[in-house]
């Protein structure tokens, strides 16, 4: 009889602290945010997405490790997947829904880079794949807090769009196709970045929702934690990712 | 009818029963040919792979041939045939494979088999089977992308690959290698063939080679190219701790790729065991030892990769391997001053092996003293014969001594010796200065190296003891490091003796003896030449007991506090060579040498002086020039100071420019950077600081300049100075000049003295008319503004008097008209307008001159035209009549006193006064006397031309 209470006992202890750090972790989470008003927020997503949709930060280190920067490869590499949401479709969500959306589609994106890591740049250790994951969860972290300060409830939030992480990549069984594959995906992912600026950039100085308002003037400084490109040789074109 | 219905069916069924028969009667003939051929492929490999059974052999084995043939695309295409030979078993499954250098992929292969008996064993059985049928192989399905083979092929660099692209009947289709353009051979109407030989290494992600039309990419393929695979070196293994094996190798070139299947792998066999390991790095294994440490130990060690293999052997017994590991637990005991123990320890071998230790000394200056030890575990070594305070590093390895292998990593330990006394007097110098009755003593002494001092010198002592009185002593601690100090002493002879002491103890005493009449010798200095390393100093060797020379100078001389450095010779020394990094080229040093004697008295004995390099000299004299003359003049620099010049002054250089086109004896013409040329004179003694350059040129330029010069060359060229001579007769002229002068004075002084006489003699008084007897005559009978005319008022005319009547007279001063300002201005027409009778007097008058007509001061006559008409015609501007008259009234009245006039004429005008303005001369006084003149000057042609001719015959109206 009295085995049967200790571990009754146990249980409800376990169970006890458990539900007690997730609740500690996420009043930890929100403490995080706490110091973080809109402005600032909105102008460290736009930095880092600006940061991010820069294609000399991964996309043609990854070109140069695997030498797909000849003219004809390089042109190739560009065409971008189609995989990820377009800006016209992101335009048209609500704020939590494009966030969402956003943090969803980079869950994807980081799922895609641990394939290319362990398929194809396994002899190498590419540090702006390092450098891309941090931007990849510092912007999360920042989307995280954005979401608990968007606060008005008059916005509906609509499924979010589907992305890379709806179908995780996989490559090629040969690898040169894997090799275009992994380009055209990194393609993708730039310029998606490119398109969440573009979001962030109409949003206003308001945490409360209004769609017509004009391009928010946030300052686009890069945010403090985000990793500056600093190996960064040429970009290719924008028009070229298109 | 039913004959020929029933005949088909009969010939039927026995055709078919005779092929039946046939076929089992073959079947007994064809027991040995290939059956169940089947063919598989590998693409990665580019292989195929025959498969097949050889049914019923009558015996248990046998030697058979199978020819094979391979075709490509169809059948009739036979691209390769061979035989296979092997003895066949019963019942075996035999295999054959063939590499195809064209991806399989391109194309359809076809194959096929027969056998044939060839067993000597068995002649009977001598048969050839027919061809089976052909077997065919798809490799790639048709229409399916991807269309460039090979797929990820893996090569070793230098190797040759074909490729093959399904163009799909694109055109203008190309392909690259990486970004070079290779060109390929049609095999059908779709298909091309690219041959690439020697494949080179690229990277590790692999060399792309891919096809497209225009940009249009079509497919692409990666060739993986790896280095080749190189033996291992250098391998061997050894025991630390007599229980594992640690084996080494160089791995050699790295041949890993960025592709799952090329890892270069390294795998360990022990043939005596059989064991084998695949070891985790590429440059070192582990082996456990469970046998005897005398057993042998056989390893290959095999590395390989995909492509290929490579092994190296090694045989061994591990006790032949012992490799001690450092020495552990080095410790110093017993550490002296002079001597240390040091001891330690070899861990883990225990007592089974006799080992070899090394041992190392090294000092700060790494001289080495090295010593071998024998030990089994523990070590302990004795060093003997050190320095003082001082410290060592001691370096200790091991080996096995019996089966040497290898020493054990060297372990290094600092020992540092116990501090002893000083061991030597210090070095000690000094300068005496004397002055009112003192000896003021620099002490110096020179820090005791390393070797001497045996610890930190702490301090120094001094004492100083006075030799005729030897109660009075003075004693001085100076701390550390100081290298001197300053005494005052009196002029009586002191000895001073100096120490140095440390933690320990003292060091012997330096003695040094200051007589009383130090520091007043005079000893002549003698110039010497250096070198760029140093000096030789010689001296006479001096008479009486030396115990040493002392050479001293300074080393920094330029600088105040000249760093004295000093050096102790023996007695019976007599030259040295004083060398220093601090000597520089263009500085004079001095060098003192004393001798020493027993007494430990210093004498000085000589003095030389010079340069380690003579320069140039830096600037060249100021000079001046003195008695210039018009021949000759003298230059000088007096003031130029050789002593501060970088060498000795050997000389100077005086450099001439002039017209001259030949140079006098004794100076050489001489180009100047400039094109020109001077004679240039050269003055050997340096003393000599005057020149005389004469033999020159009355009023003649010269230009000059004077320069010194060294054993090392000359200073720089002064700027030229110009001397222009003076004239040749200059003096006599003054000869001349100055008697003339004094003749002047002395008549101008005679002149002066007699003026008087002089005066009257060549140019009397003018007779003041106010002084005239007629003056006072007008005065009482007439207008008392009636004046005399002044002299200068009047023009000199001539005129001639002659005698009219009086009515005559009164017409002429009736025809008179007021003279109003407009009408001044025309004082022509006035004149014209008058003609005046003239009066009988005909006079040459030396006081009237034309230029006082033409100033106007004679003209004015501002009251009615009661004046004159000749007074009218010399009216000028009207702006100057008020003070021309006024001056003239002026000086009629103060530069002729009337009493002195006694001329005995009468002026022919009255002229205006000036302090009458409004008074005209109405009436003037009529002459009493006519007397006849004579003119004297010239009419100017302007105002004589108006005069009529009748005027001047006209009487005046006196």
């Amino acid at each position: 009889m009295r085995t049967p209470l200790i571990w009754r006992t146990l249980f409800s202890l376990v169970l006890g602290l458990l539900l007690l750090s997730l609740a500690v972790e996420a009043a930890v989470a929100m403490r995080r945010c706490s110091g973080s008003s809109y402005m600032q927020l909105l102008g460290q997503l736009q930095s880092l997405a600006h940061l991010m949709k820069d294609t000399s930060c991964l996309l043609q280190p990854y070109m140069r490790a695997q030498g797909l920067n000849t003219p004809v490869l390089r042109g190739y590499c560009t065409e971008c997947s189609k995989a990820f949401p377009s800006e016209e479709a992101l335009g048209a969500l609500s704020r939590r829904g494009f966030l969402q959306t956003v943090s969803d589609t980079l869950d994807g994106v980081l799922q895609g880079l641990a394939t290319l890591q362990q398929r194809l740049l396994k002899a190498k250790d590419l540090p702006e794949l390092h450098d891309t994951r941090q931007n990849i969860q510092g912007m999360k972290n920042n989307i995280y807090c954005m979401s608990e300060l968007l606060t008005d409830d008059s916005e509906t939030t609509e499924a979010p769009l589907p992305g890379p992480e709806a179908t995780p990549m996989t490559l090629a069984q040969y690898t040169f196709q894997a090799k275009v594959e992994g380009c055209q995906f990194l393609c993708g992912y730039h310029h998606f970045m490119g398109s969440v600026e573009q979001i962030f950039g109409k949003w206003g100085d308001s945490p409360s929702r209004n769609r017509r308002e004009s391009p928010s003037q946030a300052p686009h400084r890069v945010a403090h934690r985000a990793r500056p490109c600093s190996r960064t040789k040429r970009p290719v074109p924008r028009e070229k990712l298109s | 009818m039913a004959f020929f219905a029933v005949f088909p069916a009969v010939f039927f069924l026995a055709l078919l029963s005779w092929r039946t028969c046939q076929s089992e009667v073959l079947a007994e003939h064809l027991p040995l040919t290939p059956e169940s051929l089947s063919v598989s492929f590998s693409s990665s490999l580019q292989r195929l792979d025959l498969q097949w059974t050889v049914h019923k052999l009558p015996y248990q084995e046998l030697q058979m041939v199978f020819p094979i043939e391979i075709s490509r695309t169809e059948t009739s295409k036979v691209i390769w045939m061979g035989n296979y030979s092997t003895i066949v078993k019963r019942n075996q499954v035999l295999h054959w494979s063939w590499e195809s250098e064209l991806p399989l992929e391109c194309a359809t292969h076809f194959v096929r088999i027969k056998s044939i008996v060839n067993d000597a064993r068995f002649p009977e059985l001598s048969f050839e089977s027919n061809w089976s049928s052909w077997e065919e192989v798809h490799a790639h399905t048709p229409g399916q992308k991807p269309l460039l083979f090979p797929k990820d092929k893996l090569v070793e660099e230098g190797a040759n690959v074909t490729f093959c692209f399904n163009s799909g009947r694109k055109h203008g289709m190309s392909c690259y290698l990486e970004e070079e353009l290779i060109h390929g051979e049609q095999l059908d109407s779709n298909i091309f063939t690219f041959k690439l030989t020697n494949v080179p290494f690229i990277r590790q992600e692999g060399t792309h080679v891919y096809c497209g039309v225009n940009y249009d990419l079509l497919d692409g393929t990666v060739l993986f190219v790896s280095k080749v695979l190189e033996e291992p070196k250098n391998f061997s293994c050894e025991t630390q701790d007599l229980k594992t094996l640690n084996c080494t190798w160089d791995p050699g070139v790295d041949t890993s790729l960025s592709y799952d299947r090329q890892q270069q792998n390294y795998i360990l066999f022990e043939s005596f065991s059989g064991k084998e390991k695949y070891c985790e790095h590429n440059k070192w294994c582990t082996w456990e030892i469970s046998q005897d440490l005398e057993a042998t130990y056989n390893f290959t060690l095999t590395a390989e990769n995909y492509l290929r293999k490579r092994s190296v052997n090694s045989a061994f017994k591990p006790i032949d391997r012992v490799h001690p590991k450092a020495p552990e637990s080095v410790q110093f005991e017993n550490v002296g001053a002079t001597s240390a123990v040091v001891t330690w320890k070899i861990p883990v071998l225990g007592n089974y092996f006799t080992l070899l230790c090394q041992i190392e000394l090294h000092d700060k200056e790494d001289v080495r003293r090295e010593h071998n030890v024998s030990i089994k575990v523990n070590g302990e070594f004795l060093f003997s014969e050190l320095e003082p305070d001082t410290e060592y590093v001691v370096h200790i390895r091991c080996a096995n001594s019996k089966r040497f292998w290898k020493w054990s990593e060297w372990v290094t330990h600092t020992l540092v010796t116990a501090q002893a006394a000083p061991s030597k007097a210090l070095d000690v110098w000094r300068i005496v200065k004397s002055s009112k009755g003192f000896h003021n003593v620099t002490l110096f002494w020179k820090p005791l190296s390393k070797s001497h001092a045996n610890g930190k010198i702490l301090f120094y002592n001094i004492a100083a003891k006075n030799l005729d009185n030897e109660s009075e002593l003075k004693l001085l601690r100076i701390p550390a490091p100081a290298n001197g100090t300053e005494l005052t002493l009196d002029q009586g002879s002191y000895q001073i003796q100096v120490t140095a002491n440390n933690s320990v103890g003292t060091s012997p005493a330096s003695e040094i003896v200051i007589a009383a009449d130090s520091g007043n010798e005079e000893v002549e200095e003698e110039k010497i030449n250096g070198t760029n390393d140093g000096f030789l100093i010689s001296w006479k060797p001096q008479s009486g007991e030396v115990t040493s020379y002392i050479v001293e100078w300074c080393e920094h001389p330029q600088n105040l506090h000249c760093d004295l450095q000093w050096k102790n010779l023996g007695p019976n020394t007599t030259e040295t060579f004083i060398s220093s990094e601090a000597f520089t080229p263009g500085i004079r040093y001095s060098f003192r040498i004393y001798k020493l004697s027993t007494e430990k008295t210093a004498y000085l004995v000589e003095k030389k002086t010079g340069y380690s390099q003579e320069l140039a000299p830096l600037d060249s004299p100021q000079v001046a020039v003195k008695n210039l003359t018009s021949h000759s003049f003298t230059l000088s620099w007096e003031d130029y100071d050789t002593e501060r010049q970088p060498g000795f002054i050997r000389g100077y250089y005086v450099c001439l420019k002039s017209n001259a086109t030949h140079c006098h004896p004794g100076s050489v013409k001489e180009s100047l950077p400039d094109k020109s040329t001077c004679c240039k004179h050269d003055i050997s003694d340096p003393k000599q600081k005057t020149f005389l350059v004469k033999d020159l040129q009355p009023e003649s330029f010269y230009e000059f300049s004077v320069s010194s010069y060294t054993s090392a060359g000359e200073g720089p060229n002064g700027t030229f100075t110009k001397v222009t001579t003076p004239e040749g007769r200059s003096h006599m002229l003054i000869y001349v000049v100055l008697p003339m002068t004094l003749c002047v004075l002395l008549i101008a002084i005679t002149c002066y003295w007699k003026s008087q006489w002089v005066k009257e003699k060549c140019y009397p008084d003018i007779p003041d008319p106010y002084k005239s007897s007629i003056l006072s005559l007008i005065k009482s009978k007439e207008n008392p503004r009636i004046t005399i005319m002044n002299v200068k008022d009047c023009i000199p005319d001539a005129i001639e008097v002659i005698n009219k009547s009086e009515g005559t007279k009164a017409g002429c001063m009736g025809t008179l008209k007021p003279l109003t300002g407009s009408e001044s201005s025309k004082p022509a027409n006035n004149y014209q307008d008058f003609p005046c009778p003239a009066a009988c007097i005909s006079f040459e008058n030396l006081t009237y001159n034309e230029s006082a007509c033409d100033s106007g001061s004679c003209a004015y006559i501002p009251g009615p035209a009661t004046a004159l008409p000749c007074q009218l015609g010399l009216l000028a501007s009207p702006d100057n009549l008020p003070n021309t008259a006024e001056d003239a009234h002026t000086n009629f009245q103060g530069d002729i006193p009337a009493g002195e006039i006694s001329l005995n004429y009468v002026a022919q005008l009255a002229s205006p006064m000036s302090g009458d303005k409004d008074g005209l001369l109405i009436n003037p006084p009529a002459p009493e006397l006519c007397s006849e003149y004579k003119m004297q000057m010239a009419v100017p042609s302007h105002l004589s031309s108006p005069v009529p001719s009748e005027m001047a015959a006209s009487p005046e109206p006196f």
